[in-house]
């Protein structure tokens, strides 16, 4: 058999995967969050009324804070979802090498039976083969599906950076 | 009223909280001079006679407050829209605030709401005080100034006081006037007699 670097189960590829779209849809409702306060914090200080008075300052001041608190939680989040997309890729490209791997398993084995002539081996070659494409089946819908969701999540992630960056010239 | 006053009218309308509360300040103190002066009078008979000797300087005094505060009592009129308006201002963004801290998710975002709620609603108080304090002012300037009609000097016309001091005059020895008689004339001071005494030495008018 051909030599993979690491084995992976598909149950555990699976679960990867899925855990990866499900941690990107957190931290893009998180960040769907923040950028609904920094849109709210917003409006607020283009809608209050400034007096004459010093106190209004004050005033301004407090909500130009929570301006402040709310880009800095979603720059966080931000970081922490690009980090988990980088993640995610970097296991799509595990799983696409493994695919590659059982793709040259198949080649192979493919290339072995042709060599045996008795029914036995054949089997087993048969069984062997059988295995082989359903991996290769395995890793090729998971990996369009981590690659699907990645995808999906950049253009969120698009959407929300220009949520957050209108008329601030960032 | 200063409230149905347009803006256009009101010169005042714009005016900022810093400039009405030192208003208010100065008008207080307008008010307690008229109130002083109008306590010092002394007491005087239907023709203004008095045993004190400058009793007509001290109604002319009490004359020269009221007439300074009526003409503050007046401005102040027109301080009412700015200030109804400050409240009005602060009751929005009270409610602007309270309604968008709603909307947020941040728990540290909405301290800060907090402190920007509780900054506006002391703005709120303050401005509700002030108008209570402008409305007092108005009410006790009224009160006194009817109160200080009633003491006229009775025989009508005052003379101007413009440096006169109670304070330094009743330091000073003063003469009652015509030995303690009521003065009718206030007119006959010792340049008119002058005049007089210049035109009789010219003899008859028309004379050959």
């Amino acid at each position: 058999m051909a030599t993979r670097k690491k084995l992976l189960g598909r149950d555990e590829i699976k679960d990867r995967v899925e855990k990866a779209g499900q941690d990107m849809r957190e931290k893009e409702d998180i960040l769907d969050d923040d950028a609904a306060d920094i849109e709210t914090v917003r409006k607020t200080l283009e809608q209050l009324e400034g007096g004459t008075s010093e106190g209004f300052e004050k005033i301004e001041g407090a909500i130009e804070d929570a301006e402040n608190v709310t880009t800095e939680a979603f720059e966080k989040e931000d970081t922490e979802l690009e980090q988990i997309q980088n993640e995610s890729q970097e296991f799509g490209n595990e799983v696409n090498e493994s695919k590659e791997t059982s793709e040259s398993d198949l080649s192979k084995i493919s290339d072995a039976s042709a060599e045996f002539k008795t029914n036995n081996p054949d089997k087993e070659f048969l069984r062997a083969k059988e295995e082989a494409i359903r991996d290769i089946d395995l890793l090729k819908e998971q990996e369009e599906r981590e690659r699907h969701a990645r995808e999906d999540s950049d253009t969120i992630q698009e959407q929300l950076r220009s949520r957050v960056h209108k008329n601030t010239g960032g | 009223m200063a409230e149905n006053t347009s803006n256009n009218q009101n010169k005042y309308a714009h005016v900022d909280m810093k400039t009405v509360d030192s208003f208010l300040d100065k008008v207080e103190r307008i008010l307690e001079e008229l109130i002083s002066k109008a306590n010092q009078l002394p007491k005087i008979d239907e023709n203004g006679f008095s045993e004190c000797p400058f009793a007509e300087e001290l109604y002319a005094y009490k004359e020269k407050a009221a007439r300074n505060l009526e003409k503050a009592i007046k401005r102040l009129r027109q301080y009412i829209l700015p200030v109804e308006r400050e409240i009005e201002r602060c009751r929005q963004n009270l409610k602007k605030i309270s309604s968008d801290r709603q909307k947020l998710h941040d728990d540290e975002a909405k301290k800060n709401y907090n402190n920007a709620k509780e900054a506006q609603l002391s703005e709120y108080n303050q401005a509700i005080q002030r108008r209570k304090r402008l409305f007092e002012i108005i009410q006790k300037a009224d009160k006194e100034l009817e109160k200080a009609k009633e003491k006229k000097w009775p025989p009508g016309d005052l003379k101007e006081q413009n440096s006169f001091n109670p304070e330094s005059a009743s330091g000073s020895i003063v003469t009652p006037r015509n030995n303690g008689m009521p003065n009718h004339n206030h007119r006959e001071t010792p340049v008119f007699e002058k005049e007089i005494n210049s035109l009789i030495s010219m003899g008859p008018i028309g004379g050959n």
